[in-house]
């Protein structure tokens, strides 16, 4: 966050919003299409901009402060207040940017009009990007009430905002023109006198709670670094009230200065709390709290909602782990330890300590030392002086090699070519993050039960409420915050009971106690719905797994009897040597009519020789195929319950359906949509759909296509659909008059593209299929797994998790939206987190509580766990499509499989 | 900023200012004229304004359309005169395809000679100026004779270059499985120039070198290979390999050329037809040291799969015959032994009644049920004609339910054919099977196309052409979209399957 231009986000913005301001200070103007933001005076040069020196008791706190005041502000200009530059985050920059220019285009509209065309200018208000477009149906009660009604505690927080109060927003701009936001802030910070001391600024747009006497002041202040004397027009612009959207965005922005005023630190997106770390001395790790906050307008008003995040740092430097690994490898042979520290740390990500940035590193220079010199403004600079000067760190060990780091795209762009980089501190790295046992012993920090997150929280609040700094910050905008969590109405969905079928070939209905979600016990002495016998399969492997594949074979005939799903023996084909080729042979050479599923034993999980297997049997030869791993079968006590879910899983993949929930619509056909990056095609996406066939929606067809990266929304949607309606068509006789799609994978952000690009796409085929007069109702809902909400249930003063199945469709959820929150799944460790759901398209004519119970009834839906889920289970097999083709298949499975969950 | 556009009100303001400069010798300014002219204009009868609107119209077009012309981008080139790289690379390629067809002329196609490479590198990720070879692979191929040569060699390009080393382990680990310092790779660039130019040609002096072939991809990485170890091998000649060429134009001209084809056939699908996953793991096919890891990234072996790939599409179409050097010897691998089920599933039987009484009982019940409604339902084909794409091998057909059938497959495969499409072709020693395969997202180049599926049938001799134009055939039915999309592939032809019926049980 500090100061250099080299990779900060000021400097991207920069060379974003660069137009005119171009020629006016390129020292260089020989050079135009080079792509090079201008930058004032001896700021970082080209090459190495960050980095701290290894020193072995490192001044963490000190660096920023230091270095705001060499580049900023040493001479004229000295009370620059460290925390001063990071202030505002990313988005306000734009919206700064963005703002500035509406606030010039203003006087042209008014000529325009004046002018007297009839046109009037239609420009889009500053900040109306804040406000949310509205997905509701008309006057439609978002609001349901089945279930039993309960209370709940939420990680909200009330924020009162002053209900008769207005501020002022100036325009602020330079002359000559400043570039870098920090020189903006302490030149800004410099006129105390005349603007005073609460205001807000970021960079563009200034907030005084104040009127200025003239609508444009005129100041000046001296540029530190140069003595430049700048002057600085601050022209009033617009009067802000409390209750528009803008001044939440100012309150979120005033937030985040209380955040610094608590001493906390700003890594990436979050401010973290570096007295609260934990160090794990026994993997070297430190895990660091934080908090992700945002104030928005809700249903109950103006809400802070406040989450836990936590960041894992090493403790020991990248430095220390290659003397580590040099003792270790012995340290007569320098070829081998380099080799081995290649192989080793080459690739993993570093983060640079000093300025909180994460780096990968590409490669080490084995021959560089910090003594080494690169350019820097012109003029040859040692990395030790470079450290001391800009960072005040001292280079410890002087006979370090250097890492390398590739410069990125934007980097490029810039002209810089190489950058390199001292040892320091290092992220956590892949290795350690694979490591179970680290994972573990992190996880008693990370994974907060339900009662320690809100008491972290509340007590968060307590602090912020209780601190006379944060008074200073908050009261002259007249804003309060809460320090008790909000409690919400909530309800309770009972558990919903499932289909299957009693030992005499009945349906049955079975049930499970709502606390696990679970049914695994409770369906042991009830058969599938719909078991597809198998009389003929392959069971393939290695020779030296030859026992476990019998056990396993064996197995699955008892179980599947049990299950009513009749497994005959199958042909074993037991391989000389488990190599991949052999694999694939077995299974082409083997393969008739008649086979019905190819099992296949894996010594491991080698992900070529099970892409291999995958790619033969869902391209070349289209069956389906399960793979097992041996380590599965060696769990000997538990052979029979692992034989149970295989078998399931080999029964839905033929086919077969294992249980239903009962949905009383006719006519209707849920679709599940996902998607996922390819790892084999670049810049490609794997999107993938899934439609229910029948009416217990226990059948499926599934597709997939291939859109670009990068842009969320499918392009081949309208193909995708008319092939499932024309399927939906073939089996039941009649198109469906109900559709309702779960679209997992979109961000809020997208929101608005994916509506109107994939609306139009359902319609498209709606047409194709159907033809003109074919029009069903339908429904199109966001879900969304990552979201910050946090629901806990109180009993007797006992905070817990809320049981699954409920629901939230008010309080929290957006003022002008249809959208609810699901509790679906239960968990068993850590705070649950619930599932957002937003209708953005209702035609369908269900009321909220049919939508609502819908999406419950369709959590349970999912075969390969028995028990509920986070999303609607079409979601899941849509997610879990993309990722098979994406991650081994690579193209269009054959179209033979699709009418089966052949990817489970 | 473009010039703005002009319209009716500011022509009538722009005539009604210089009036009023000629009567009153002062101009308002416009902004002043736009609140004057305001009233007047309304007044203006229609055909008045309609004229003032043509003038603008006129000035619009006059003054929209130089400056436009002349408008640079942001690297100070005039926009009007760029052009696309992709415009400019297709373009290319029909003049290669153009070169390809007339330097046939009067030759038997299935004499011409091929020659086919590929490279590994050591990365390919970041926009690199220059790829550095790992290993080459090449084959030489007729099509009457199949493979005739090969060269395979490993190439030491030296260090890692700096910064890199990252992207070439990450590479190396997801592809290719070469170590950065590798033994086995040949330092000698100049041996390795001779023998790439004693392999497509005995004599470097000669005029006309073929071409080779690469993947269209992988065009720029061969090109800059051939250029890396030209430029080490230092021969004082220039590079004989001028003309690289893409593999799938060879295709498609071969193809172009059988004279079968009324239709262009699609790009993507030759494409996708090269790059088959079918022998990806053949062992015979690799290089030794590839084997050894048993990693399917082998130039060698790449060369050859794609080669196998080009055989097995024209084999049909061109006519000729697919003998040993056609195919991969897979005969070699039989590494596997087979246990029918017939005795073991008795004793374990047995056992099951000896240890668990409860479970006879429950196994008692696997009478043959009726099949559950809804399987029945979604496996019944629509038409007759279609039958086949329905139930394909794989899928489950509903007779499978019924007793006795699985007893004995002998009888099965006597009994039943094998539904069009999927039983053997006769005259192919291969056995070549057609199988229907759905390539969804493709359909964008096909539609509007006429089709022809092929459907093998002992009595025509294993040809016969189906031709419909697409909409007709698309208004049918799910199944018929499904067949659809196979014949799309229409050469794409199923040796796997071959192998079945070839090696065991039919």
């Amino acid at each position: 966050m500090s100061d250099e231009p080299v990779s900060g986000r000021a400097r991207g913005r920069g060379g974003r919003g660069r137009g005119k301001p171009q020629e006016q200070q390129a020292p260089g103007p020989t050079q135009p299409p080079a792509a090079q933001p201008p930058r004032e005076g001896p700021g970082p040069g080209p090459a190495p901009s960050v980095g701290r020196g290894r020193s072995k008791g490192p001044p963490r706190q000190q660096p920023p402060q230091e270095a705001a005041a060499p580049i900023a502000a040493p001479a004229t200009i000295v009370q620059v207040p460290p925390a001063e530059p990071s202030v505002s985050g990313r988005g306000v920059h734009r919206g700064g940017g963005r703002e500035r220019s509406h606030a010039s285009g203003d006087v042209p509209t008014e000529e325009m009009a004046r002018m007297g065309l009839e046109r009037t200018y239609k420009r889009r208000q500053p900040y109306e990007r804040y406000v949310e477009a509205a997905y509701k149906e008309g006057d439609k009660d978002p609001h349901g009430s089945y279930g039993s009604k309960i209370e709940l505690v939420t990680n909200y927080f009330r924020v009162t905002l002053p209900s008769e109060f207005k501020i002022w927003q100036y325009h602020v701009n330079f002359n000559p023109e400043v570039e870098s936001i920090r020189v903006k802030y302490a030149l800004i910070a410099n006129l105390d006198l005349v603007i005073g001391t609460v205001k807000c600024f970021d960079g563009g747009i200034l907030y005084l709670c104040k009127m200025l006497p003239n609508e444009v002041t005129e100041c000046f202040a001296t540029r530190s670094y140069d003595n430049a004397v700048i002057k600085i027009e601050i022209k009033r612009v617009a009067e802000v009230f409390s209750t528009s959207p803008q001044f939440i965005q100012i309150v979120n922005l005033l937030f985040k200065k209380v955040q610094m005023a608590m001493g906390m630190k700003l890594i990436r997106d979050h401010y973290f709390n570096p007295t609260q770390a934990v160090k794990i001395l026994k993997h070297k790790l430190e895990v660091m709290p934080g908090f992700s906050t945002s104030i928005l307008r809700y249903e109950a008003g103006n809400l802070l909602g406040v989450d836990i995040v936590h960041k894992i740092l090493r403790i020991d430097t990248f430095l220390d782990c290659l003397y580590n690994l040099y003792y270790s490898v012995g340290q007569q042979d320098m070829q081998i330890f380099r080799a081995a520290a290649v192989k080793q740390f080459v690739g993993t990500i570093v983060m640079t300590r000093h300025n909180n940035k994460t780096y990968r590193v590409d490669d080490i220079d084995w021959e560089g030392r910090p003594t080494n010199t690169f350019e820097k403004g012109g003029t040859p600079m040692t990395y030790i002086d470079y450290f001391k000067e800009r960072w005040n760190i001292t280079v410890v060990d002087q006979d370090q090699p250097l890492l390398v780091v590739k410069p990125t795209e934007r980097d490029r762009r810039r002209g810089e070519i190489r950058r390199t980089f001292i040892c320091f501190q290092s992220c956590l790295s892949e290795e350690v993050r694979s490591d179970f046992n680290v994972m573990k012993d992190l996880a008693i920090h990370t994974r907060i039960g339900p009662d320690g997150r809100l008491k972290t929280l509340e007590d968060f609040l307590k602090q912020i409420n209780a601190s006379q700094r944060v008074k200073e910050i908050l009261s002259p905008w007249q804003t309060q915050l809460d320090s008790k969590a909000l409690t919400i109405p909530a309800r309770q969905f009972p558990a919903e009971q499932l289909l299957m079928k009693n030992p005499k070939g009945d349906l049955a209905k079975i049930t499970y106690d709502i606390k696990d979600a679970d049914w695994s016990r409770n369906m042991r002495n009830y058969k599938l719905l719909n078991a597809v016998n198998i009389q003929q399969w392959l069971l393939i492997y290695p020779q030296k797994l030859s026992q476990p594949a019998n056990d396993l074979a064996d197995c699955l005939n008892r179980v599947g009897a049990g299950m009513g799903m009749r497994i005959a023996e199958p042909t074993r084909v037991e391989l000389h040597n488990d190599r991949n080729d052999s694999f694939l042979n077995a299974i082409r050479q083997n393969l008739n009519q008649n086979v019905q599923i190819v099992v296949t034993v894996a010594p491991n999980n080698k992900k070529d020789r099970y892409d291999a297997i995958k790619k033969s049997c869902c391209i070349e030869n289209p069956v389906p195929s399960q793979v097992v791993l041996q380590k599965t079968l060696m769990k000997k006590q538990g052979l029979m319950s692992v034989a149970t879910k295989i078998a399931i899983q080999m029964n839905c993949k033929m086919g077969g359906e294992v249980w239903g929930v009962e949905i009383p619509v006719k006519g209707l056909m849920i679709v599940g949509i996902d998607s996922y990056h390819d790892s084999a095609n670049k810049g490609q996406s794997v999107g993938a759909l899934v439609a229910s066939l029948n009416k217990e929606c226990t059948r499926y067809y599934s597709m997939t296509e291939y859109h670009p990266r990068g842009n969320d929304a499918l392009n081949g949607l309208t193909t995708l659909l008319a092939v499932a309606l024309r399927k939906y068509h073939d089996i039941n006789g009649f198109l469906p008059q109900k559709l309702v799609f779960y679209r997992d994978g979109v961000g809020d952000g997208q929101l608005e593209f994916v509506y109107k690009h994939e609306v139009e796409q359902v319609f498209a085929a709606f047409t194709s299929v159907g033809g003109e007069g074919y029009k069903p109702n339908m429904a199109f809902i966001i879900v969304k797994k990552r979201i910050n909400t946090r629901l806990f249930s109180v009993d007797r003063n006992q905070i817990g998790n809320p049981l699954p199945g409920t629901l939230v469709d008010s309080h929290i959820t957006k003022p002008d939206w249809y959208d609810f929150f699901l509790v679906s799944q239960s968990v068993r460790q850590g705070t649950v987190s619930p599932t957002s759901y937003n209708v953005i398209y209702d035609k369908t004519g269900f009321q909220a509580d049919h939508m609502q119970r819908l999406t419950y009834k369709l959590t349970h839906m999912y075969f390969n766990w028995q028990g509920t889920i986070r999303v609607p289970a079409p979601c899941q097999y849509a997610h879990k499509l993309a990722f098979l083709q994406g991650q081994s298949l690579h193209r269009q499975f054959s179209a033979l499989l699709a009418d089966k969950l052949f990817y489970l | 900023m473009p010039k703005k556009k002009s319209n009716g009100y500011l022509m009538f303001m722009i005539e009604e200012k210089k009036r009023i400069l000629a009567e009153t010798k002062q101009a308002p300014s416009m902004q002043e004229m736009a609140v004057l002219c305001n009233e007047s204009w309304k007044r203006l009868s229609p055909e008045e304004r309609a004229t003032y609107n043509a003038m603008a119209k006129r000035a619009n077009l006059k003054g929209g359309q130089d400056p436009d012309l002349m408008r640079l981008d942001n690297q100070g080139q005039i926009i009007a005169l760029r052009k696309s790289a992709a415009q400019e690379a297709a373009m290319l390629r029909t003049r290669e395809k153009q070169d390809l067809v007339k330097s046939w002329e009067g030759q038997d196609l299935l004499d011409i000679r091929f020659h086919v490479i590929n490279f590994q590198v050591m990365y390919t990720d970041e926009p690199v100026d220059y790829y550095l070879p790992l290993e080459v692979g090449m084959v030489s191929f007729t099509l009457r004779d199949g493979i005739t040569k090969h060269l395979h060699s490993f190439i030491d390009a030296g260090e890692v270059p700096h910064g890199n080393m990252h992207l070439a382990l990450k590479h190396s680990e997801n592809t290719h499985k070469i170590p950065l310092s590798f033994e086995q790779a040949d330092s000698d660039f100049l041996r390795l120039w001779t023998r790439l130019e004693k392999f497509v040609v005995s004599d470097p002096h000669r005029d006309d070198v073929p071409p080779i072939f690469c993947l269209a991809s992988e065009k720029v990485i061969v090109q800059s290979c051939l250029d890396y170890i030209h430029y080490h091998a230092r021969t004082g000649e220039p590079n004989i390999f001028t003309r690289v060429y893409a593999l799938e134009d060879l295709v498609m001209s071969l193809l172009l050329q059988s004279g079968k084809f009324t239709v262009k056939p699609s790009e993507t699908q030759i494409h996708d037809s090269l790059l088959r996953n079918q022998w990806d793991y053949v062992s015979s096919i690799r290089c030794a040291y590839h084997d050894e890891s048993d990693c399917s990234y082998c130039s060698l072996a790449i060369v050859k799969r794609l080669s196998f790939a080009i055989f097995d599409m024209l084999s049909s179409v061109l006519g000729f015959k697919l003998k040993e050097h056609h195919m991969p010897d897979e005969s070699s691998n039989q590494t596997f032994t087979v246990k029918l089920p017939s005795s073991a599933a008795r004793r374990t039987d047995t056992r099951v009644k000896k240890k668990k009484k409860k479970k006879r009982t429950m196994n008692s019940e696997f009478q043959p049920k009726p099949a559950p409604f809804e399987l029945k339902e979604l496996r019944k084909p629509n038409s007759l004609s279609l039958c086949h794409l329905s139930d394909g091998p794989n899928i489950l057909s509903v007779k499978q339910n019924s007793p006795g059938e699985s007893q004995s497959r002998l009888q099965y495969s006597t009994s039943i054919r094998p539904p069009p499409g999927f039983g053997p072709r006769p005259g192919f020693p291969g056995d070549s099977l057609f199988r229907p395969q759905v390539c969804i997202c493709d359909l964008g180049s096909v539609e509007g196309a006429t089709l022809a599926s092929r459907h093998s049938s002992p009595e025509q001799n294993g040809s016969c052409y189906l031709k419909a134009p697409v909409d007709v055939l698309r208004k049918r039915s799910e199944h018929l979209w499904s067949c659809l999309s196979g014949m799309k592939v229409i050469f794409k032809m199923n040796c796997s399957l071959s192998c079945r019926y070839k090696h065991g049980h039919i």
